[in-house]
């Protein structure tokens, strides 16, 4: 079990993917522990990614101070772990508590990473959220570690979740209740209850920032993210469709890939945070939609944004259909199957979906043409144009691949 | 190795100098140890996950630590308190100090009953 020393603490964190390949680091929410990353860190290590999980000061199996944490610790917490990463591309995304935890790392240390992704999160405590906060702390206290999970469950969950994953409830709150305790989780509710609002610094965020948000996620809810898209200048809001506030527990998968995206986006120089609002594909490999132009994106009926409040951000259609571009047309291969000849002139459409983001569609189609390929086999792609053969195996090579050939039609063959 | 004695002594006394006399650094220290003891001690935390949580014994020992949860907020009020905001380290300190020493004997105590502390 690895651990990490830090100001003579122990902070125990999870790695997994490959050694050399960009790295995520994912930052808790407030009861959160590091087990409860494994589907959205294996989706990260599937695409390539190399990942770090770990349990804030406070929290899990990390040193729990006794009596004050403070946010400055947790910063220090995360930039040691950085620093360990070394020199590669880093993201760092963060959800609710976590994400203000990453939003000050940035802030503080602005050139150590290379993409921010903040999920739920929020900058300052308006009096909504503060005395939310100030209401779950006293839960904490007279009720005890159960209860607040208990008040944090409907908060965070769908309804249709909440029903499937009945029989995990029990267990989910024993496991929460043994891993927390109450004087940590309150030291922790207190770091934040006092803190100093960050919305002044944002500015200085100058990297790629996809902020995530859930449609429904009434604990933190939006305008707190729309805060956080005005002021950071390379940042887009991106709506998670029909989902709370504990969305990567609720859809791992789609938020991995949507995170995976941001982060192929920004190494292939493609991310163009404009500050624009997006709705969220639904499905993984699904369509980016820009939010409809005129409609005011915080409120929850569609009402048309008064005369002088049109957003400067807003992607019109045109851009979008700029953006846009059909896989269907661009995607063709040819399979072999291993120790016969190659099957001349038979095509295949490997990836049927539309992506709406110029950095990442061939990423999206590559990554589909090696799934749909035997994992044991050689996969390689060819460019049209070029008629050369790459290996498209590593995340590298796809990257590089990329590089070289974005923007063209391509089709390209799976050899087994 | 659990003795008895041990776990007595750690009642008494141990002031520091944390509050700059006597008299407030004795209520520190009893502070800190009130804090060791109700945060430290999980009795419930030790039964296998498969018990039945209605179990009579489960319910008082998860009685127990839920009580302990509560009484715990006395020691941290007084501690973080506006009276001690200036020697926080020094109770910071203070509180660390009690919290290891009950643990070291938390755990003699459950070997020496052949618990598994892992």
């Amino acid at each position: 079990m690895p651990w990490l020393a830090c100001n003579s603490r122990r902070i125990h964190y999870e790695l997994a993917g490959p050694d050399d390949g960009p790295a995520f680091v994912l930052i808790n929410g407030l009861t959160q522990y590091v087990k409860l990353w494994i589907p959205f860190r294996d989706a990260l290590v599937a695409s390539g990614f190399r990942v770090v999980s770990y349990d804030m000061l406070g929290q899990g199996q990390s040193d729990k101070p006794r009596l004050f944490i403070e946010q400055e610790d947790q910063v220090a917490v995360l930039h040691d772990l950085v620093t360990e990463l070394g020199e590669r591309p880093i993201f760092l995304a963060g959800i609710s508590f976590g994400g203000v935890i990453a939003l000050r790392c940035v802030i503080e240390h602005s050139n150590t990473v290379s993409g921010l992704v903040p999920m739920s999160s929020f900058a300052e405590l308006p009096p909504q959220l503060f005395r939310f906060g100030a209401a779950l702390r006293t839960a904490l206290i007279l009720g005890g570690t159960t209860f607040l999970q208990d008040l944090l469950f409907p908060m965070n969950f769908s309804g249709e979740w909440l029903e499937s994953k009945a029989h995990l409830i029990d267990f989910a709150r024993y496991r929460g209740w043994l891993v927390n305790d109450v004087y940590a989780l309150q030291n922790l509710m207190e770091s934040f209850l006092n803190f100093e609002p960050l919305t002044p610094k944002l500015s200085q965020i100058r990297i790629p920032t996809m902020i995530l948000t859930g449609e429904y996620d009434f604990l933190t809810p939006r305008p707190l993210q729309d805060s956080l898209r005005i002021h950071i200048p390379e940042s887009e809001l991106v709506i998670v469709q029909r989902a709370y506030h504990a969305f990567t527990l609720e859809k791992p998968e789609l938020t991995a890939y949507l995170a995976a995206r941001f982060a192929e986006d920004v190494m292939s120089g493609h991310w163009q945070g404009k500050k624009s609002i997006w709705l969220a594909p639904e499905e993984i490999g699904g369509q980016f939609i820009p939010f409809p132009a005129g409609y005011d994106h915080l409120r929850a009926v569609p009402v048309r944004l008064p005369a002088g409040r049109e957003a400067q951000s807003e992607v019109t259609r045109s851009e979008a259909t700029q953006r846009d571009v059909i896989h269907e047309e661009a995607v063709q291969s040819e399979v072999t199957s291993p120790g016969t000849r190659f099957l001349a002139r038979s095509t295949r459409t490997v990836a049927s979906r539309r992506c709406s983001r110029p950095g990442s569609r061939l990423f999206c189609c590559l990554r589909t043409a090696r799934r749909r390929a035997n994992s044991r086999s050689r996969c390689r792609a060819t460019c049209t144009i070029h008629g050369s053969w790459n290996c498209i195996r590593s995340f590298a090579a796809r990257w590089r691949f990329f590089r070289c050939l974005h923007g063209r039609h391509l089709g390209f063959r799976i050899r087994r | 190795m659990f003795s008895l004695w041990q776990w007595e002594a750690a009642w008494l006394p141990k002031p520091g100098k944390t509050a700059g006399d006597e008299y407030h650094s004795l209520l520190v220290d009893m502070a800190a140890f009130g804090h060791a003891l109700h945060a430290g001690i999980r009795p419930a935390a030790l039964l296998p996950e498969s018990v039945a949580p209605m179990d009579p014994f489960v319910l008082a020992l998860r009685r127990i630590e839920f009580e302990s949860g509560r009484l715990l907020q006395a020691q941290i009020l007084f501690l973080k308190g506006p009276e001690l905001v200036s020697v926080r380290d020094e109770v910071a300190d203070a509180v660390e100090r009690r919290h290891d020493q009950v643990r070291e004997h938390w755990i003699a105590m459950l070997h020496s009953l052949d618990v598994d502390t892992d």
